[in-house]
């Protein structure tokens, strides 16, 4: 199983490598919501950066639904998913490779996200340890539910504007945890974070199990 | 024989529905008193949470049929129906709570809502079971959709603790605590009201149940329909093959 | 006589309110070359995808390898190959790529499979270009090179022939040849029964949905 998942996980990323569709259209996609938050709450640095853990993770959470789409888009285009079916691979090595992958494009992501909030909204990230802990919890989380999400939303044809109203509401206490986290770290009381990472790890381990479960149905449903 | 027994019983629910509603209305509206501090609000608690109870009891519903019809040896499209039919009466009462809710909410907080934890919890699963009607509209063939939805919902089912668990520290850790969570805590209930409220459970459970069934039957009936317009297909392509030969 | 691989009696499959496949019965042996001729759209294709449990009968039996594939997928399609209409290969990867991560997979040995590339004229040059950049016929026909390097018993074929040049289909052809020879059982649908007919050992005609075993001559 894990062989198939590095062996999945190796070749999104050369294939990421190859097309830099992330790179050329999700990254700056991610640029634009924070610019647009910059306009939206007037250019007022101190509101921003009260502000910033909530705005961050809302950029984050639109460009990772983005890159979960892409993560979809390849297997689309390879018609893989009747294809693993027919090779007869374990689908939950599948899944994982797919998490591993969107969540490796996801770190990208988030350090990109949070080097533009911390310039334009003006705002020290203090505490960067405890911060991009919860980055990288939080992005595993998003990544096992969206990968599931997305081959669940994919019927005869691609329905990506389906996928955002199926993975944001599922979401929403990862939203909601890793922005108070971040609140807690920035705040300079880490100790406050630290319900917030329980339900971080307890909601990533809880649809890590369920994804590799219910993976293998989805594709053959 | 059986079909119309069933039928009989399906319309007498309808009307116990109905007449459970009306006698809800005149109860809640007219024999029952004002409350002392929230006068005339207090009406609405006789619909609420009786709405409330319904929602939460439709996607239970939902939940277990979707969970009956992933099991392979439960495996019926009855249980897809089944978890559609109820779903769909589930984010109309969802709906309905909300927006009672919020009615309370304007006059006794101020507000038209409020971000109190088990309101938040309440408009995820709002958006969760959207999602679950828009999954089913996704064109594919009947199996995967019956697949689909049901890990869909399982999914959602899942996910409600979480939320509840993470609204619930986000609204209560480090902010003051907040307004009384729901219209009952703050109510002393007793004698006619109560008995209104007992009335409002019933009927609004009556309802629930009559509009499921309604829907269930009507989603057989399509899919019967289906059924013999294949049947007619089948016979077709098979008289080409005979003349063909 | 050799083994029966393939029993299908009397299987009626529906895609969504379309009967595919009507009253379909259809054998196969090992070591035969069985050809599945017929207009776009007769159900050649459908009972390719039967044979592999990618679609379900509503009616009739099937059973490849003395199982039945809608019950025991995973046991048919182990031992079995398939090359569809889409090239199920990553455009953004080169061919070797594709080989290599099949391999990985433990579907295939890459080596073998750029064997089989080479014989069918694809060069290493090629081999190392992006697919998307490749012509149809090259991406033909590294698509047949995975499908066909995987060990199987079963090797199931949708239209091989298309968008390959005179030359290779020849070369295809051999390789098809030699595949059945050594033990391997193929089938194969093709819409120019000129072309197949070469190779054939039996040769069924399909019209709408139903296959007809055409009398060899």
């Amino acid at each position: 199983m894990l062989r198939v998942a590095v062996a999945v996980w190796r070749k999104d990323l050369s294939i990421e490598w190859r097309s830099r569709v992330l790179l050329n259209q999700v990254v700056p996609v991610t640029l634009v919501i924070v610019v647009l938050f910059g306009f939206g709450l007037d250019a007022r640095t101190t509101l921003l950066r009260a502000a910033l853990p909530g705005l961050y993770w809302v950029s984050v959470f639109f460009a990772l639904t983005l890159a979960v789409a892409r993560a979809a888009a390849i297997e689309g285009e390879a018609n893989a998913g009747e294809l693993l079916r027919l090779l007869d691979i374990t689908p939950s090595g599948v899944y994982l490779g797919k998490v591993l992958a969107v969540a490796t494009w996801g770190l990208g992501i988030e350090a990109v996200a949070a080097a533009s909030a911390a310039i334009l909204f003006n705002a020290a990230l203090v505490d960067p340890l405890l911060l991009s802990g919860v980055a990288v919890v939080a992005d595993v989380g998003v990544s096992a539910v969206g990968v599931v999400l997305a081959q669940l939303a994919t019927g005869e044809r691609a329905s990506e504007s389906l996928l955002p109203l199926l993975t944001l509401p599922v979401v929403s206490p990862v939203l909601l945890a890793a922005a108070k986290a971040w609140q807690a770290g920035l705040a300079r009381t880490p100790s406050l974070a630290f319900p917030w990472v329980e339900i971080l790890l307890a909601f990533s381990c809880i649809y890590l199990v369920v994804g590799m479960l219910v993976y293998g149905i989805v594709l053959e449903g | 024989m059986r079909s119309t027994q069933l039928r009989r019983l399906r319309r007498a629910i309808g009307a116990a529905a109905l007449v459970g509603v009306a006698a809800t209305a005149w109860l809640g509206l007219v024999v029952t008193p004002p409350a002392e501090f929230f006068g005339n609000l207090v009406r609405l608690l006789y619909v609420h949470p009786s709405m409330a109870w319904v929602a939460f009891l439709a996607f239970g519903v939902t939940t277990l049929a979707s969970a009956l019809y992933l099991w392979r040896r439960t495996r019926r499209p009855a249980w897809d129906l089944l978890a559609a039919a109820s779903a769909e009466v589930g984010v109309v009462f969802t709906g309905l709570t909300l927006v009672t809710g919020s009615i309370w909410g304007r006059p006794t907080w101020g507000v038209w809502w409020t971000w109190d934890a088990l309101l938040t919890a309440t408009a995820v699963l709002f958006l969760l079971y959207l999602g679950y009607l828009a999954l089913r509209r996704v064109p594919m063939s009947e199996e995967r959709r019956g697949v689909r939805s049901a890990v869909w919902a399982l999914i959602a089912f899942v996910d409600v603790p979480i939320i509840n668990q993470s609204v619930y520290w986000w609204r209560t850790l480090h902010q003051r605590p907040s307004l009384s969570i729901g219209p009952t805590n703050a109510v002393e209930v007793h004698g006619i009201m109560a008995v209104a409220l007992a009335v409002s459970f019933v009927s609004f459970t009556l309802t629930w149940v009559w509009m499921v069934w309604v829907r269930f039957d009507l989603a057989r009936r399509q899919r019967a329909l289906e059924q013999l317009e294949l049947a007619h297909a089948i016979a077709e392509r098979l008289e080409s093959v005979e003349a063909g030969s | 006589m050799a083994r029966r691989v393939v029993q299908v009696r009397n299987v009626t499959v529906l895609l969504g309110r379309f009967p595919a496949l009507a009253r379909a019965s259809f054998d196969a042996f090992e070591g035969e070359v069985v050809v599945l001729e017929g207009p776009n759209g007769s159900g050649k294709t459908t009972l390719l995808r039967l044979l592999l449990g990618l679609v379900v009968p509503a009616e009739g039996e099937v059973v490849v390898f003395g199982v039945d594939p809608a019950r025991m997928p995973s046991a048919v399609r182990r031992a079995s190959t398939y090359l569809g209409h889409q090239a199920m290969l990553y455009d953004e990867l080169t061919a070797d790529e594709n080989l290599a991560f099949f391999e990985r997979l433990r579907v295939l040995h890459a080596a073998q499979a750029a064997q089989l590339l080479e014989r069918l004229g694809v060069d290493r040059r090629e081999r190392g270009r992006q697919v998307r950049h490749l012509s149809q016929g090259q991406r033909r026909k590294v698509a047949l090179a995975t499908a066909l390097a995987k060990p199987a018993e079963l090797v199931l074929l949708d239209e091989p022939h298309a968008a390959l040049d005179p030359e290779g289909k020849a070369l295809l052809d051999d390789v098809i040849v030699d595949l059945a020879r050594g033990g391997r059982t193929v089938v194969l649908a093709s819409h120019d029964p000129g072309r197949s007919g070469r190779i054939a050992t039996r040769r069924y005609r399909v019209v709408a949905g139903h296959p007809r075993e055409v009398p060899a001559c």
